[in-house]
């Protein structure tokens, strides 16, 4: 089965692959032979990322991964770093897709959400967090800490610089992604105990991430800069936008309920337009988009009886959206990056993997979570996508000296994480239900 | 912001239009006169609606993107039509017709108005493919008459006799390619669900994508794109009804893009009237001599519909780089015969159903 439901055999992945190939080929000979130069525009590119995407998640399909595999790797053959049909120019002006994509995703991960669930695994999810935060981040800086010797940007500086950078860092790789996570539970359609972990724990941390993360860039910018204080009182105008975003979800969300309950027709018009129209106010007033979209979601589905029609409109958009999302996230990866540095970017990658599957670990335990979660609870949490690579960025911008070497870094580490995340993840789903039949 | 709250007046005010009692039981009344006299007011000529060219502009990829699937959709219905002998010779007798009289239109304005310096001689060599393009709208729109039209109008714009050849092969080959690699992914058996929609979407982002970058026209890429598909997957997923849903949607938002690329010339208004009366007269005579049963009026009221795709026609030729953006002659006059036509269509309508309930009064 196919990301969108089909069934995929041999014969078709053959033609889909020969199909692309084709269009390919076809464009490099008219390129080649034409004397009026080609003008490359992101359309083009779209519409190569959708036929290539297609192509390759129903090869992933029929060799077990996840479809979205496919979706990321048509966006890396399409990009800069092999076949350039869509550069990185081209992948920012398809951001437009990208906020919609993010809107979706949110809105359906809050429909899961029920009050009900939350009660249940309210224990596990507490702790599983308190356990991402502490492990991962306490973790990744000591790693950083005593390997200082194999990055070059930590060099010559003071011991209490280099905690300072490695907790940023070690920030960054705390974040998940909430995309891959809706994306491969929607592919597979697994419901189990792991799938709803996996989506409490995202949304919670996508939230608290933030929070850890303005600590911790206060904290590197005042160690680094002698002219700036350390101040708690950032954290202020932070709680105040959690704030402001969880109320905007709920009036969001009690929104969407009159629209469905008297309106009724043209849902995935709305939808569409409530999901660009809200990216675009939360982007003017600094709200957390993602929370506000999640409780959008939570309120449909637990305070009205609108939510089925609410996630059959974004199931049906969601096999266009998923493939646009995860195929431009693919294009923008920075291959360059991880070749440059390899050896250092395996090892950070493979030491967040034993930390975050410690943390899990060590929280199902306290939590006495079923036996299942304390070994595959890990999987969902390897992926990292857009916050993550948003944070990077961010570092660049306000460490000037340093920071850029900590964004390429992060950076590098998260095309790993986004590669092999949602095989892990996939991989974990079918574990646990085993683990259950087995019972 | 503004395009968002503009696409939306647009369509609530034709939902209105097409609710009003009268116009709702009329059948030759286009309902694209309503966004097209909106996309008129909002050009930056009048800017009674603020759409300023940088917005439109700005959303020129995603009409684009629409022309394409529009054509697609006219293909997989071109395709559908067969060459009748008797239809053929019935057209023959109209276009030979139509033919004498631009000729003769074109030779007048010739005369007149190149002396007067009425006007530039460029716009004079418009008037074939104003005139040519108005006989081409009919009712009904046919392959050969669409590629008719974007050969001869691109033949009077460019001045040499290859160059409007080259938008168009090349436009077709690309369809072809884009048809045949579309019945690669969709499976025959398949349906119209998620993973066809999305190959369709795919391969039509990517022929506007591929005709931008060449310089070709849009909706040839579409036409070639539903023709071939439609030929090689024997209908298919192209029967599905739910494909043309999107049309009409589609076609308010054409129309109004349409509308605002009009630009005022003192004279498109005569010539917009008297192509409207050639038209009809010539139209109304081929019908009554088809179907001598019909009366004056009814032969009117069926003569005068023209072709929504006509819309997809003129937006394409007006974004066509080559055609430049300055001279939107043959757009405008488009414009004013449209909405001259459809008021025709309007009164005769009423003509014709007045009557009729007189009829069944006595």
């Amino acid at each position: 089965m196919s990301g969108h439901g089909e069934v995929v055999s041999l014969k078709i992945v053959t033609k889909s692959i020969a199909a692309v190939i084709l269009v390919l080929s076809a464009f490099l000979i008219v390129e080649s032979g034409l004397t009026i130069p080609l003008q490359r525009n992101s359309l083009f590119g779209l519409g190569f990322l959708v036929i290539t995407g297609i192509a390759l998640g129903r090869l992933c399909s029929l060799i077990g991964l996840p479809s979205l595999t496919g979706y990321l790797a048509a966006g890396v053959l399409s990009g800069g770093s092999v076949l350039n049909i869509v550069d990185h120019h081209q992948v920012d002006q398809l951001k437009l897709v990208n906020s919609l994509a993010l809107a979706l995703i949110a809105l359906h991960a809050g429909s899961e959400f029920t009050v009900g669930m939350l009660k249940k695994n309210f224990k596990t999810l507490l702790w599983s967090t308190f356990f991402h935060i502490l492990i991962i981040g306490v973790g990744l800086t000591t790693v950083l800490y005593f390997a200082r010797d194999y990055f070059p940007f930590l060099e010559g500086l003071q011991s209490t610089m280099v905690i300072a950078i490695a907790a940023l860092y070690a920030t960054i790789a705390i974040s998940k992604s909430p995309a891959a996570v809706v994306a491969i539970l929607g592919e597979t359609k697994i419901k189990n105990i792991l799938s709803e972990h996996a989506l409490g724990i995202v949304v919670l941390l996508d939230v608290l991430v933030l929070v850890v993360f303005s600590i911790a860039i206060t904290f590197a910018t005042s160690v680094l800069d002698p002219t700036k204080t350390f101040s708690m009182v950032i954290l202020v105008p932070l709680v105040e936008e959690i704030i402001a975003s969880i109320a905007a979800g709920t009036f969001f969300g009690l929104m969407i309920i009159l629209y469905l309950w008297l309106v009724s027709t043209q849902a995935m018009l709305f939808v569409v337009a409530v999901s660009y129209g809200v990216t675009a106010l939360c982007a003017y007033l600094h709200y957390d988009t993602l929370l506000v979209f999640v409780v959008a979601g939570f309120i449909v589905t637990n305070f009205s009886r609108q939510s089925e029609k609410m996630v059959i409109t974004i199931e049906s958009l969601s096999s266009v959206i998923m493939i646009l999302f995860f195929a431009t996230a693919g294009a923008s990866l920075h291959l360059d990056e991880i070749i440059k540095i390899w050896p250092v970017v395996v090892g950070l990658f493979l030491a967040r993997i034993v930390l975050t599957w410690v943390a899990e670990f060590g929280a199902h335990r306290v939590a006495k979570s079923n036996s299942s979660l304390q070994r595959y609870g890990f999987t969902p949490f390897i992926s990292q996508a857009g916050l993550s690579i948003g944070l990077a960025v961010l570092v660049s911008e306000k460490l000037p000296q340093t920071g850029p070497a900590i964004a390429s870094l992060a950076i590098a580490v998260v095309t790993l994480n986004e590669i092999f995340g949602p095989v892990i993840f996939k991989w974990g789903l079918i574990q646990v239900d085993r683990f259950k039949n087995d019972q | 912001m503004n395009a968002i709250l503009i696409l939306l007046a647009i369509f609530s005010l034709t939902l209105l239009v097409s609710n009003l009692d009268f116009i709702s039981r009329s059948k030759s009344f286009s309902f694209l006169s309503v966004p097209l006299l909106l996309g008129i007011a909002a050009s930056p000529e009048y800017s009674l609606i603020p759409l300023l060219p940088s917005t439109r502009e700005s959303l020129v990829w995603a009409i684009k993107v629409a022309i394409v699937w529009l054509g697609f959709l006219q293909g997989v219905e071109m395709a559908a039509q067969r060459l009748e002998k008797k239809k053929a010779l019935q057209s023959l007798y109209y276009w030979s017709t139509f033919l004498v009289i631009a000729i003769l239109f074109w030779v007048l304005f010739e005369s007149v108005f190149i002396q007067k310096e009425f006007t530039t001689p460029v716009r004079v060599n418009w008037i074939i493919p104003v005139l040519f393009a108005l006989l081409v709208f009919g009712s009904q729109i046919s392959l050969f008459r669409t590629l008719l039209f974007l050969l001869i109008t691109s033949y009077f714009i460019t001045p040499t006799v290859i160059i409007p050849f080259y938008p168009i092969i090349y436009a077709v080959m690309i369809g072809v390619l884009l048809g045949f690699v579309s019945r690669m992914i969709i499976d025959p058996r398949q349906n119209l669900d998620a993973s066809a929609r999305l190959t369709l979407l795919g391969v039509g982002v990517l022929g506007a994508g591929w005709a931008i970058a060449m310089g070709l026209y849009e909706v040839v890429v579409g036409l070639a794109l539903g023709w071939t598909l439609t030929f090689v997957h024997k209908y298919g997923i192209c029967r599905d009804p739910s494909l043309r849903k999107t049309e009409q949607p589609l076609l308010f938002v054409i129309s109004f893009f349409v509308g605002s690329y009009f630009e005022f010339d003192s004279w498109l208004f005569l010539l917009a009237g008297v192509s409207v009366l050639i038209r009809l007269l010539i139209k109304t005579l081929a019908l009554k001599k088809e179907m001598p049963v019909l009366s004056i009026q009814e032969a009117t009221v069926r003569a005068l519909p023209v072709h929504p795709f006509a819309f997809v026609l003129v937006l394409s030729f007006q974004l066509w780089p080559k055609a430049g953006l300055q001279d939107s002659f043959l757009l405008s006059i488009f414009c004013v015969f449209f909405v001259i036509n459809d008021l025709l269509s309007l009164v005769s309508e009423w003509f014709l159903q007045k009557e009729d309930k007189a009829w069944r009064l006595q």
